[in-house]
């Protein structure tokens, strides 16, 4: 079989149709499973209960005053809290295209002196993640 | 114009304002005082998902003056490098001021100070 080495460049994520990967410095999608244990006379059993999936992401504040800035778009949909879709893509042969609904959580603000202003945020995902690869 | 050659012209050119030759790259000869534009290590960072080609850069601006006694040594690289801290735009990053030193430049002594900067670029 081939070797398929992806980087971070590579990527480009997409938070309510808008794409941000020119503010991204970092982004990890994880879904843990949720998983009940029973013992009975005969011994353990697992059972898979659900999946819990959130979206972390790290990017460069920004606030440019027309919403395409990511921290301030973010900031703007937190607001209500409504999910909003999200696509996570890692491009080329041997990436895949994950898509799914998040609730946007407020950016944190501020930081240090030397070195660029950024945001740390996890957001949760509601309902499943789809999977969508990039076949050879 | 290249990403890097246009992060040094635009920090010489933020720098055109102050008492001293401000170089965007080392020259042959140094005429102080000076501030000298040089590449650091590493030279480039990756910055963001979904390109390559933007980077952050990294420099060190070397505030060089002449050695006199040492009171007017030390005095003429903290005016100058207080000039450059004021002069420098503000998305470029600023790291800690080393300490100044001696060292030779060609035939001659100068006491430098080393700036540690970074400059957010792309390629177009």
């Amino acid at each position: 079989m081939a070797t398929y080495v992806s980087a971070g460049t590579d990527m480009t994520l997409s938070i309510n149709s808008v794409v941000y990967s020119e503010q991204v410095s970092m982004v990890e999608l994880t879904v843990d499973q949720e998983v009940d244990t029973y013992r009975t006379l005969t011994g353990k059993t697992k059972i898979v209960t659900g999946t819990d999936a959130k979206l972390k992401v790290k990017f460069f504040q920004d606030w440019p005053g027309n919403a395409t800035g990511i921290a301030e778009k973010l900031w703007a949909i937190s607001v209500t809290g409504t999910p909003v879709a999200f696509t996570l893509a890692i491009n080329g042969v041997g990436g895949a295209t994950f898509s799914g609904n998040l609730i946007p959580a407020y950016p944190t603000v501020g930081g240090t002196p030397g070195s660029g202003l950024e945001s740390d945020v996890t957001m949760e995902i509601v309902g499943a993640v789809t999977i969508a690869t990039n076949p050879s | 114009m290249n990403a890097f050659k246009a992060a040094r012209a635009s920090i010489a050119s933020a720098l055109a304002g102050i008492h001293a030759n401000v170089y965007d790259y080392p020259p042959e000869m140094v005429g102080t005082p000076a501030v000298v534009v040089v590449v650091d290590d590493p030279m480039a960072e990756p910055l963001v998902i979904g390109s390559r080609l933007r980077f952050a850069a990294n420099y060190k601006l070397m505030v060089c003056v002449a050695p006199m006694t040492n009171l007017g040594s030390l005095e003429a690289v903290e005016e100058l490098v207080i000039e450059v801290l004021g002069a420098l735009p503000a998305n470029v990053l600023v790291g800690n001021v080393a300490a100044p030193i001696v060292t030779q430049v060609g035939q001659s002594d100068l006491v430098v100070c080393e700036i540690p900067i970074q400059v957010q670029t792309q390629e177009s």
